[in-house]
């Protein structure tokens, strides 16, 4: 009997130490690759240093900010002598912060039509609402290029910013189900207080909700700033450049450079991983809610 | 009787605030889909029985009726294009790696340990960097005389460069990369398993295989299903790495050429020579596509997956 309970005892440590070596293992194969780059990117920076040897572990005396400082000097945009890192980031906030606002503002208050508002067409726009979220936004790619640049709206900020302002069908389609679950009866006695719709939304919806608010934002910020394609497409003048275009081009140029590559790869992850570091809540919520409801 | 009228006069009022309120919140981000999409859309079929040249549509000239779907023809027929199509359903190859390495992840995740957030965040920390980020990070990972890959194999290979080892290592990129969003869905899904049921089937006799067949991957089909959709939706529109970690260059002899990356290049770098007309044709080629694979992917899961 005693045999037996040690048996199944030692099975049960046998097992856990397995299942973490398996994750320990996992986790590693995930954290190598940005730790390489990071060692890297404080390397002394060269402008051929392409065959610096691979070191795991390197000195501390050996480690240098200098590829940081290359990349905000380096490469200046031609039109301002301004540095393109720092211009890009500087662009990137300017475009991402309003439109993610802008955007939200225009999700939330269709959520809040769509669960306590009752009014003629409502499943019909909700039908229209969720098909667009089916379509496979390649298809607009090209004509949205033409029209827009038939408008001259190429090279300016307008078709990354605009567009995304009239908000998402994902983002309704959670905040709609979250608004749902607030009780009526708190929004029947503000209507008895004498409380517009639009009342009803700011100080009743909005407060009850901001958790459930400030997770779309987060993941439309992240969604903005790591943006690639349009900015690709639709930005032209290098003063124009949001980062990640600015770094894109920044390594083209310096590929022989591999500190400050990798300096400017780590540039742009820091923010938004110290975001999701922090709101990490949110996401996973956002994620496994919108994931498999939709 | 006139106390009445004036209260079924407010009482229409209200539902007539109530309506024009609810019409114009709720229709804001479909004002936005009718400019932004509905147009767009409308254009791109036009643009796909067209010919035109360059960017300019005052330049459009329609292809008559009789040749209608000769710009479909032209893709179709084109080498390129089915180079492409194979190289999309290759990459695609890092879809069933990542769900399979991301249930058992999860599997493992779902039992009685510590550190569940720790490594929760970890595994999803690729998903949240940008492609720019990632491809910088991945070249590096590969790089011939630096790279991670050959200093752990031993080896001197330039992956990138040779037809046969860039589409392996771009598989290995994609599915490093999505694991984290699978196993955030697979235990989210894996918590809704009732532990009674395990119980019951462990006294039952059954093993953990056994347990895991009946119960678990019945339970979390639904799950298995969407990633599985998504996904390929997903992967049919892989393009933005193949770009991003070549700087524009579609890898050794086309090895990298997606089915959006062929059309992105009819688009926006030969566009004179290909023209608007074939990348608006190719474009509804890859829609119909995603859409045929959703409607079989429906119709084939009645089969297998179970809904309670």
């Amino acid at each position: 009997m005693i045999n037996e309970a040690i048996i199944r005892k030692g099975k049960r440590i046998a097992q856990k130490t397995f299942i973490y070596a398996v994750l320990v293992f996992v986790a590693f194969t995930i954290l190598i690759p940005f730790y390489v780059i990071i060692i890297t990117s404080l390397k002394e920076s060269h402008a051929l240093a392409t065959h610096i040897p691979f070191i795991w572990f390197p000195k501390f005396g050996e480690l240098s900010f200098r590829a940081y400082g290359n990349l905000f000097t380096s490469y200046p945009v031609i039109e301002t002598g301004k540095s393109m890192v720092l211009t890009g980031i500087g662009n990137t906030f300017l475009i991402v912060i309003p439109t993610t606002v802008v955007g939200m503002i225009s999700s939330s208050v269709s959520a809040y039509a769509f669960a306590k508002l009752r009014f003629w067409g409502k499943n019909f726009f909700f039908s229209a609402l969720l098909f667009t979220m089916m379509m496979p936004g390649i298809v607009m790619l090209i004509p949205s290029y033409i029209i827009f640049d038939y408008l001259g709206l190429t090279d300016t900020y307008f078709p990354l910013m605009v567009p995304a302002m009239f908000g998402s069908a994902q983002c309704v389609f959670f905040l709609r189900q979250f608004f749902s679950g607030i009780p009526d009866e708190v929004l029947d006695a503000a209507k008895l207080d004498g409380v517009g719709y639009l009342g009803i939304y700011w100080r009743i919806m909005l407060p009850l909700s901001l958790p459930a608010i400030f997770a779309q934002a987060i993941l439309g910020f992240v969604a903005g700033y790591n943006d690639y394609l349009a900015p690709l497409i639709y930005i032209v003048s290098e003063k124009k450049y949001t980062l990640q275009i600015a770094l894109q081009f920044f390594s083209g140029g310096n590929l022989k450079d591999l500190p400050t590559v990798m300096a400017g790869a780590v540039m742009a992850i820091i923010p938004t991983t110290l975001i999701y570091v922090f709101a990490q809540r949110y996401f996973v919520e956002g994620i496994a809610i919108t994931g498999l409801k939709a | 009787m006139q106390n009445n009228g004036a209260r079924a006069q407010r009482a229409g009022k209200k539902i007539l605030t109530e309506n024009f309120y609810g019409i114009v919140l709720a229709c804001i981000p479909l004002v936005g889909t009718v400019l932004f999409m509905f147009l767009p859309l409308v254009f791109s079929m036009v643009l796909s029985v067209s010919s035109m040249k360059g960017f300019n549509p005052e330049n459009i000239e329609f292809l008559g009726v009789a040749n209608l779907f000769d710009n479909y023809k032209y893709i179709l027929k084109d080498e390129l294009f089915w180079k492409s199509v194979g190289n999309t359903f290759y990459a695609a190859l890092s879809l069933p790696i990542s769900m399979v390495l991301a249930l058992i992840v999860s599997v493992l995740m779902n039992a009685d340990i510590k550190g569940k957030t720790l490594f929760r965040t970890i595994f999803f920390l690729p998903y949240v960097c940008s492609v720019v980020a990632l491809t910088s990070m991945w070249r590096l990972v590969l790089d011939t005389n630096y790279g991670l890959l050959n200093e752990l194999l031993g080896t001197r290979i330039n992956w990138l460069s040779n037809e046969k080892t860039y589409m392996p290592v771009m598989i290995l990129m994609g599915a490093w990369t999505s694991l984290g969003f699978n196993v955030i869905l697979f235990s989210a899904a894996l918590t809704g398993v009732p532990k009674t049921y395990y119980e019951a089937a462990t006294i039952d006799g059954a093993g953990w295989f056994k347990r895991f067949w009946s119960i678990t991957l019945p339970l979390i089909s639904p799950t298995v299903f969407y990633l599985l959709v998504t996904g390929l939706i997903g992967a049919i529109q892989d393009f933005t790495r193949f770009q991003a970690i070549g700087f524009g260059t579609t890898g050794p002899n086309n090895a990298g050429l997606t089915m959006v990356y062929y059309l992105y290049q009819q688009g926006f770098t030969n566009n004179y020579t290909y023209g608007m007309g074939y990348a608006a044709a190719t474009s509804w080629i890859v829609t119909f596509l995603i859409m045929v694979l959703t409607v079989v992917n429906f119709k084939v899961s009645k089969r297998w997956v179970y809904y309670d």
